[in-house]
């Protein structure tokens, strides 16, 4: 659990397979500079925090399917919602999520980070993958991350990772159908909106 | 502190992308078997009643206490110091983890936790530096009661939140109870001996996870969902994968 922060961040890692692992070309064609980009991001001593931290939720936004995310953590209160809703709320989302996850890495996360290793990489059904990657610290055991990728339309895209066990979605769901209960998507959208303007004050 | 214009730049471009693709497949969620396996409903809370006020006397403990004497911690003691404290209070501890590794009968972590113990005691210069992961490469195989308890079959229990000491559960309670008596640091300890270790033991957990503490009390939209959902499928995790 320890540097959750830091091990979140590094969602967006796929690295180019070397051997004979299942891959349908496409998630590989996408991602593979993703190692490099990240590395050269956690690795950078001239850029200052806030600069690295913003390449990395740039880097997520493109690589996680936020959209996808959005509606699969709704669950109930996005099927009872209207489309004008359910686009309010994507907005808004997007903009939280990353927030969420990378808005308080810090320099000591960069520092300790020393590498990112992919451990194994299947296709777990078709266009669906699971990959399991390792961040070693400087000064802790090395965390491990699965993420699972989808890929179509040709492209690749993360729909959850898991972190020691604690999932995106799960996490996400809980929260967010905690606070649907109490008035469906309009509620979710407007606590998400508040929360992301006192993070900004 | 954040970038907001960046990102913003890249959410209009995503969502301009996006939208229309939503607003078409308003089910793409429905029969995804990835999202039915993996979601499973871990937030049965049958305490919740005693639990939410605990958590809410929690967080204003954490803001009102520890969390500032965290942020001067920080300032005074620089990060090697800090990293130090960490290892001798870990090395401390290495002993009741060969306690469980021997009680779960795992002789990987028995002899592991017991060379870890051996080698940062003395090369380590008392648990100052972590010797055995950083020259031996042997990792800290963290173990309690709560694990024992679980490895032989025992389940958790409901979800509990303990004052100050955070998420739990009524195994894991049972476990820091059970943990009191069996740790063999303690039997040679003083009554105040055994205090300071538990104190000091207690503010290095705090910074050590500092940031996982920021992003669940003070950046979620319900601390008290989110620290019960992480606990809780970081729990189902280490039982999953103990070795």
């Amino acid at each position: 659990m320890r540097r959750l922060a830091a091990s979140l961040v590094l969602l967006a890692v796929i690295v180019n397979a070397q051997s004979a692992m299942a891959d349908d070309g496409v998630c590989r064609k996408v991602f593979d500079s993703t190692h490099a980009r990240v590395m050269a991001v956690l690795q950078d001593s001239k850029d200052s925090t806030e600069q690295r931290r913003a390449m990395l939720i740039k880097l997520f936004d493109d690589t996680v399917d936020t959209g996808w995310v959005a509606q699969a953590v709704a669950g109930p209160y996005w099927d009872k919602a209207s489309d004008s809703d359910r686009k309010n709320y994507v907005n808004v989302y997007r903009d939280f999520i990353s927030g969420y996850y990378l808005g308080s890495v810090d320099g000591e996360d960069f520092a300790t980070t020393k590498d990112i290793k992919l451990i194994e990489f299947t296709e777990s059904s078709p266009n669906n993958f699971d990959m399991q990657i390792e961040i070693e610290q400087t000064d802790d055991a090395p965390a491990e991350v699965y993420l699972h990728l989808v890929s179509g339309g040709g492209t690749c895209r993360v729909h959850d990772f898991k972190v020691e066990g604690v999932s995106l979605l799960v996490s996400q769901k809980d929260e967010i159908q905690a606070l649907g209960a109490a008035g469906g998507l309009p509620f979710i959208t407007q606590q998400l909106a508040a929360h992301i303007a006192k993070k900004k004050n | 502190m954040r970038a907001q214009f960046l990102f913003g730049l890249a959410v209009v471009s995503a969502v301009a992308a996006a939208t229309p693709a939503l607003a078409k497949n308003a089910n793409v969620t429905k029969n995804d078997k990835y999202l039915a396996e993996e979601t499973v409903n871990i937030s049965d809370d049958p305490w919740e009643c005693f639990n939410r006020p605990v958590f809410q006397f929690n967080l204003a403990f954490d803001k009102g206490i520890a969390k500032p004497f965290i942020t001067m911690y920080d300032a005074v003691l620089p990060l090697d110091v800090r990293h130090a404290v960490g290892n001798v209070v870990s090395n401390l501890g290495e002993p009741l983890n060969a306690v469980h590794g021997a009680l779960q009968l795992k002789p990987k972590i028995f002899f592991t936790s017991m060379w870890r113990f051996i080698l940062n005691s003395t090369f380590g210069f008392a648990g100052i530096r972590d010797f055995a992961r950083q020259d031996a490469g042997l990792h800290n195989m963290d173990q309690n009661l709560g694990k024992t308890l679980g490895h032989w079959g025992i389940g958790t229990g409901p979800y509990l939140v303990l004052p100050i000491l955070g998420p739990s559960s009524a195994r894991d309670t049972t476990g820091r109870v059970g943990d009191w008596f069996l740790d063999p640091v303690g039997w040679v300890m003083t009554t105040p001996e055994d205090v300071a270790e538990s104190v000091v033991q207690g503010i290095d957990t705090r910074d050590s996870n500092a940031g996982v503490i920021e992003h669940l009390y003070y950046e979620s939209l319900d601390p008290y969902v989110a620290t019960r959902s992480t606990y809780r499928q970081h729990e189902l995790f280490q039982g999953k994968t103990q070795e």
